[in-house]
């Protein structure tokens, strides 16, 4: 447990997502890419200078957070919103296609309502018909924007 | 003389019905979304960034522009209201502008800061339209070297003039250019950073990144404070709204300096709006004969820093349409809206985009002039907005971002990476990493590396010839300076104490 909480505490995280992303870019870089050279740089040159920059700076902000790790924790995360929000864009994703905008907005307008405790089923599901209604008139009637209202789930 | 004209050309473009409508929409949403506490610029101006596609460059650019300094109107009604920000650059205002609500004297306050925004709008139009010739003539001379320097100096200075630690904001920078290079790489066509996705090809959705970061990660901020606390919302009463003689006596100075010093805070790289405003109320401070009065309901505190926000936030737009180096998020993103229409941005914008050039700056005083009557006699419809609940409007801003960003491509793909993005965000968040560098950094990215292939085969190889060319040097100094700068401990003391009250 001690060992997540130190990954955890707010710098450390931090330098390790920089020093992770620079690896992920820089390996791919490396192996993938043709450097070229200092005159004629190939599409791999400036994306390698970065990830080394990435990691430097990573290292730096986990150096820099090593004392303080044990008053920096990350802190108690809502995971009820972050799950329901994140969640609901996904289904927005996966439903917009095979269900149209309709179903879509609807229901990831059901499921973001859940992230807060404050909403009221009732609340939830009149906000989530007005939202379709509002939609539909502003995005497929006012703006023509390229959706259907229903998808192929509904022909 | 050839102002003259230029501005003609610009009411020419601004006065079609078309383009007057999108201001109207802009400057209304911008008032709407600040006014609304937990809704910022930059989450809307991502939001309504795919919905700009079908217009032409100057109605897109004339909208979100209204929406950026729109907002900055609406944030002031909610700060001497109900003494939230309802807009980060309000901030400051709260502290006096609440006082004199509670004072009986709410109506005095809006009307300065409406009539000393719009004064600074008007100000800031102009000064925009003067420099914008000199400006570009000055950018046109710029090689690939300079040009290099010039985004170094900016995205540096971005960092120097945000808050918090300075290394993670630098990582940040680096964070958006490494994910800015995702994509076929322009010069040799070769796909990079795809990891197998064709889809990735065109890059990563600057669209889905902006909304995701800025839109879904800041619901989810609000809903932890939900949990944390939750939010007062006691409506103070407003009154008649007609200064007296004596507030508009004491307000001429603030609204003049606060003007000025936005100006030119403005254009600074990282400034913008907020520095501005949180400047002109340590400056009122000190100049004021009646110091004691301030954070007491001294409408100069509301004067300046409202007057100096709405200065800062326009003359932002400098850097960006004569050079083509956005100087903060909203700037960046604006940026972002004329590449997606096809415009190289840059010193030439002035000379091929003309209508769109002149459009836009004249634009911004008749958007100002809308936004007077839309915050003065129309408050009362802003009132009543503070009082929809934020449970239904949190429901409606993820599906907007949503229909918004799988309109742009008519696919899910991007509406997958708002789900990672809008989480990342929401970690960065807590990890006290901001996201403004990084969009920044996304951004740049392509520019920056194209611009230093160029100039490394201009001086075949020789990095030192950054250093020989007198303006890219300058440039790199000045950033190096910044950089050093900002590490001193008293200024980076000073820079805690300006933006501790964001929080």
């Amino acid at each position: 447990m001690q060992i997540l909480r130190f990954i955890t505490s707010r710098d450390i995280l931090l330098g390790l997502i920089y020093v992770g992303v620079g690896l992920v870019y820089g390996i791919y870089a490396l192996v993938d890419l043709p450097m070229g050279t200092a005159t004629n740089m190939g599409p791999g040159y400036f994306p390698m200078i970065l990830s080394v920059l990435m990691v430097l700076i990573g290292v730096a902000v986990v150096v820099a957070g090593v004392p303080h790790w044990r008053t920096k924790p990350f802190g108690a995360v809502n995971w009820r919103s972050v799950i329901a929000i994140s969640v609901s864009t996904l289904v927005f994703g996966l439903l917009a296609r095979p269900a149209g905008m309709i179903p879509a907005t609807i229901a990831t307008s059901l499921v973001a309502s859940l992230a807060s405790r404050h909403v009221t089923w009732k609340g939830a599901i009149l906000t989530a018909i007005i939202l379709a209604g509002f939609c539909t008139l502003v995005f497929i009637y006012g703006m023509q924007l390229p959706i259907g209202m229903f998808g192929t789930w509904f022909r | 003389m050839e102002l003259i004209n230029h501005l003609i050309l610009g009411f020419g473009v601004v006065l079609t019905w078309e383009n007057l409508l999108f201001c109207f929409v802009g400057c209304f949403l911008g008032t709407a979304i600040g006014v609304l506490p937990g809704v910022g610029p930059l989450a809307t101006i991502a939001m309504l960034l795919p919905l700009t596609y079908s217009m032409g460059p100057e109605t897109a650019l004339i909208m979100l522009a209204g929406i950026y300094y729109g907002a900055l109107y609406g944030g002031s009604t909610t700060a001497i209201l109900i003494n939230l920000p309802g807009e980060s650059a309000a901030a400051v205002t709260t502290i006096d502008g609440y006082q004199m609500a509670q004072q009986g004297r709410a109506g005095p306050a809006l009307a300065v800061a409406a009539l000393g925004s719009f004064f600074a709008g008007t100000v800031v139009t102009l000064l925009i339209a003067l420099v914008a010739r000199p400006m570009t003539k000055l950018a046109l001379s710029f090689g690939s070297h300079e040009y290099f320097a010039l985004m170094v100096l900016g995205l540096i200075s971005s960092v120097a003039l945000a808050h918090g630690s300075l290394v993670k904001a630098l990582g940040m920078i680096v964070f958006g250019l490494l994910l800015g290079m995702t994509g076929i790489d322009i010069y040799t066509g070769q796909s990079r950073f795809i990891f197998g996705l064709i889809e990735l090809s065109d890059g990563l959705d600057l669209v889905a990144i902006a909304v995701g970061l800025f839109g879904v990660s800041e619901i989810l901020r609000n809903l932890q404070m939900e949990q944390d606390g939750g939010r007062a919302a006691s409506v103070a009463k407003v009154g008649s709204l007609i200064p007296t003689k004596e507030d508009a006596r004491r307000s001429i100075g603030p609204v003049l300096r606060g003007t000025a010093l936005g100006s030119f805070l403005g254009v600074l790289p990282g400034g913008g709006a907020l520095l501005s405003s949180f400047a002109s109320y340590t400056l009122e401070k000190k100049v004021s004969r009646r110091p004691h009065e301030f954070g007491k309901g001294a409408i100069e505190g509301v004067a300046g820093p409202e007057s100096a926000n709405n200065a800062g936030a326009q003359s932002a737009f400098i850097p960006m349409l004569t050079l083509g180096i956005p100087g903060n998020a909203v700037t960046a993103l604006m940026l972002g809206a004329m590449i997606l229409q096809g415009i190289t941005p840059g010193p030439n914008v002035l000379n091929q985009q003309p209508e769109m050039f002149w459009g836009v700056i004249v634009s911004m005083w008749v958007g100002n002039l809308m936004l007077v009557i839309l915050n003065l006699p129309l408050i009362g419809i802003w009132v009543s907005m503070l009082r929809v609940p934020y449970t239904s409007l949190f429901p409606a801003i993820v599906v907007f971002c949503c229909i918004g960003v799988f309109s742009v491509h008519n696919s899910s793909f991007g509406v997958f990476q708002i789900t990672l993005f809008g989480a990342l965000g929401y970690v960065l968040y807590r990890l006290e990493a901001e996201p403004a560098p990084f969009i920044l950094g996304f951004i740049l990215g392509p520019m920056l590396e194209e611009h230093l292939r160029r100039a490394m085969i201009i001086s075949r190889g020789d990095a030192t010839t950054f250093f020989e060319r007198p303006i890219s040097a300058t440039l790199l100094v000045l950033a190096v300076l910044a950089l050093v700068a900002v590490s001193l401990p008293y200024l980076s003391r000073k820079r805690e104490e300006i933006f501790i009250e964001e929080d």
